[in-house]
């Protein structure tokens, strides 16, 4: 087992602040706290090699989860292992063998060039010096750095700036890689080029991967199986096309008809969205197959010329747990 | 392999203080107003209730000046790491956050350290018109200078970590800065202080900071002497960096 998360629990207290002059110097001597539980028992256990989603609303204890299982954070209770080491005690260790990239922080040095951030890495890394040339070389062929390289960090794009930090996390060819929101604020070229390099990395090293993001489509994109999380409990441990039956809930099947669609009568398993002229629009449930019936029963009140079947979207599931949990 | 790692972090930190050199040249200017000052004041002032020549004065200032300014505010940056929420990138590399920030706050140290010594010496010799070292004694001066410069960094990183407690660090920072200068000697020589307190002074690591380090040159200078402050101030060193590495992992834990 890659990581081993059991019974996590985390809270975080934080001191009230008092409204009034006397109540602010009686807080000075007697404080109060507020306590917010981050995480409420959790557990789930990641293979070598799975491409895990691990999403959730605001709060949802995401970023505490990631920081416990890197060793940055102790848990209040519970244990947690990665690559058989204890995050917390052995994180120098560990972090010999993990990549993680932030995508609001960056973590190249902005007095040094792109390339000096590497090299001091390498050292830190322990990385013998024709090993880093040559990992260095095939990394900059990936994410096109040549030009880059002996810029300033300053004066990179965001898009740039992801790419390096992404080439600094896997110089040591790590293998687990833990990314929080790493196509934050990029745009849409970049996103997909980022997503591309994540998938290509993946695939040719084997490597684990553990990805936080609010975008579903980089979700979708890059993982194969999703951990939702809501208010520090894990409500759901699936494979995104498994998660797509059980909460996608609904597809849109549009048929172009010879009738005028609203004609048709509508089967009682589906809803109408649309009636036009010469095509129709319903909703069906697509947990149950029903879309059989519901084709079926339309081919028998007219011909149809074309048919299309939406989908849905990662999106609308989550959606859908957020809302039932 | 960890001594390729040490090595780099610590020529790392000296390539990026050569990049500010324009800092270094300021920290050179303060320290020449400082003695300049200090020179002329005693001119007018009437030193003979004490055993200290003024030429010896000024090298002691000198001394003690010297090291104060080559120690890195390293508690301003590793409060900014705190403020700018950013500490948690340096605690992803595979190397202990005290031993990291350490070594580079040592490298940097090392390059003021070079400026300013050159600079302080020599005003003082050039004041003084002497220079009152054996080459003995003055390899002695340069040792216990650069472990009294690490020393001191450890001191100011203890006030750094405290950013783990505390939303500000500088009312710490201010009374560990008057603890130095009251008990290494630097508002007054330590000569001065009535003779029941020097049994204490050598229990404190501001005492091997500053003027204890500073005034056994003219007081006795002796191999033995020369030694125990060495030993003294290895000994807090050692001491002060497991306290730095307990402190953190602690602040960590929360």
């Amino acid at each position: 087992m890659t990581i081993k998360a059991r019974n996590l629990r985390k809270q975080f207290r934080s001191k009230k602040e008092e409204k009034g002059f006397f109540n602010t110097v009686k807080s000075l001597f007697s404080p109060q706290y507020v306590y917010h539980r981050a995480l409420d028992n959790l557990s789930f256990e990641i293979e070598q090699g799975e491409k895990v989603g691990f999403i959730g609303p605001n709060g949802a204890g995401k970023s505490t989860t990631i920081k416990i299982i890197t060793g940055l954070l102790f848990p209040d209770s519970g244990k947690s292992e990665v690559l058989g080491l204890q995050p917390f005690y052995e994180r120098e260790k560990l972090n010999y063998l993990i990549g993680v990239i932030f995508g609001q922080k960056q973590t190249l040095d902005p007095s040094l060039s792109v390339f000096s951030s590497f090299y001091i890495r390498s050292k830190l890394y322990d990385i013998e010096e024709t090993l880093f040339k040559k990992r260095l070389h095939s990394l900059t062929e990936i994410f096109e750095l040549e030009k880059l390289l002996y810029k300033n960090p300053r004066e990179l794009s965001l898009g740039e700036s992801m790419r390096c930090e992404i080439t600094a996390a896997l110089l040591h060819n790590p293998k687990i890689l833990f990314l929080d929101e790493p196509t934050i604020g990029l745009d849409l070229n970049a996103k997909l080029h980022v997503r591309e390099l994540l998938n290509r990395f993946c695939n040719e090293t084997k490597a684990t991967l553990f990805l936080t993001s609010h975008d579903m489509v980089d979700i979708e994109k890059i993982t194969d199986r999703v951990l939702v999380l809501n208010k520090g409990c894990l409500v759901e441990d699936e494979p995104i096309s498994n998660l797509k039956k059980k909460y996608g809930a609904k597809k849109v099947l549009t048929l172009i008809t010879e009738k005028d669609g609203n004609t048709l009568k509508v089967p009682s398993c589906a809803r109408l969205i649309e009636a036009k002229e010469n095509s129709i629009s319903l909703e069906v449930d697509a947990a149950e197959s029903l879309l059989e019936k519901v084709i079926h029963s339309l081919m028998q009140q007219t011909s149809v010329k074309d048919i299309s079947i939406e989908e849905p979207s990662l999106e609308d599931s989550i959606r859908a747990i957020y809302g039932s949990k | 392999m960890a001594r390729n790692k040490y090595k780099a972090l610590f020529f790392y930190a000296i390539k990026k203080s050569a990049r500010a050199f324009p800092a270094t040249c300021g920290l050179l200017l303060f320290l020449f107003v400082c003695l300049f000052v200090f020179a002329h004041v005693w001119e007018y002032v009437d030193m003979s209730f004490i055993s200290i020549k003024k030429s010896e004065l000024l090298y002691y200032i000198a001394l003690n000046e010297w090291v104060l300014l080559s120690i890195p505010f390293i508690h301003f940056d590793i409060h900014q790491l705190f403020k700018k929420n950013t500490l948690t990138s340096r605690l992803l590399l595979p190397i202990s956050f005290v031993n990291k920030e350490l070594t580079e706050a040592i490298g940097k140290a090392f390059f003021h350290f070079i400026f300013l010594g050159i600079g302080a010496l020599s005003f003082a010799a050039l004041w003084t018109g002497s220079f009152p070292f054996t080459l003995f004694s003055f390899s002695f001066i340069l040792i216990t200078s650069f472990l009294a410069t690490i020393l001191g960094t450890l001191l100011y990183m203890t006030v750094g970590i405290f950013s783990f407690w505390f939303e500000e660090i500088l009312p710490i920072f201010f009374l560990l800065q008057q603890l130095l200068f009251l008990f290494g000697g630097l508002l007054l020589p330590l000569a001065l202080y009535p003779k029941w307190t020097h049994i204490f002074f050598p229990f404190l690591p501001f005492y091997y900071i500053l003027g204890g380090r500073s005034q056994l040159l003219f007081v006795d200078p002796q191999p033995l002497t020369y030694l125990l402050v060495i030993g003294g101030v290895s000994i807090w060193i050692v001491l002060m960096k497991k306290f730095n590495t307990f402190l953190f992992q602690r602040g960590l834990k929360g």
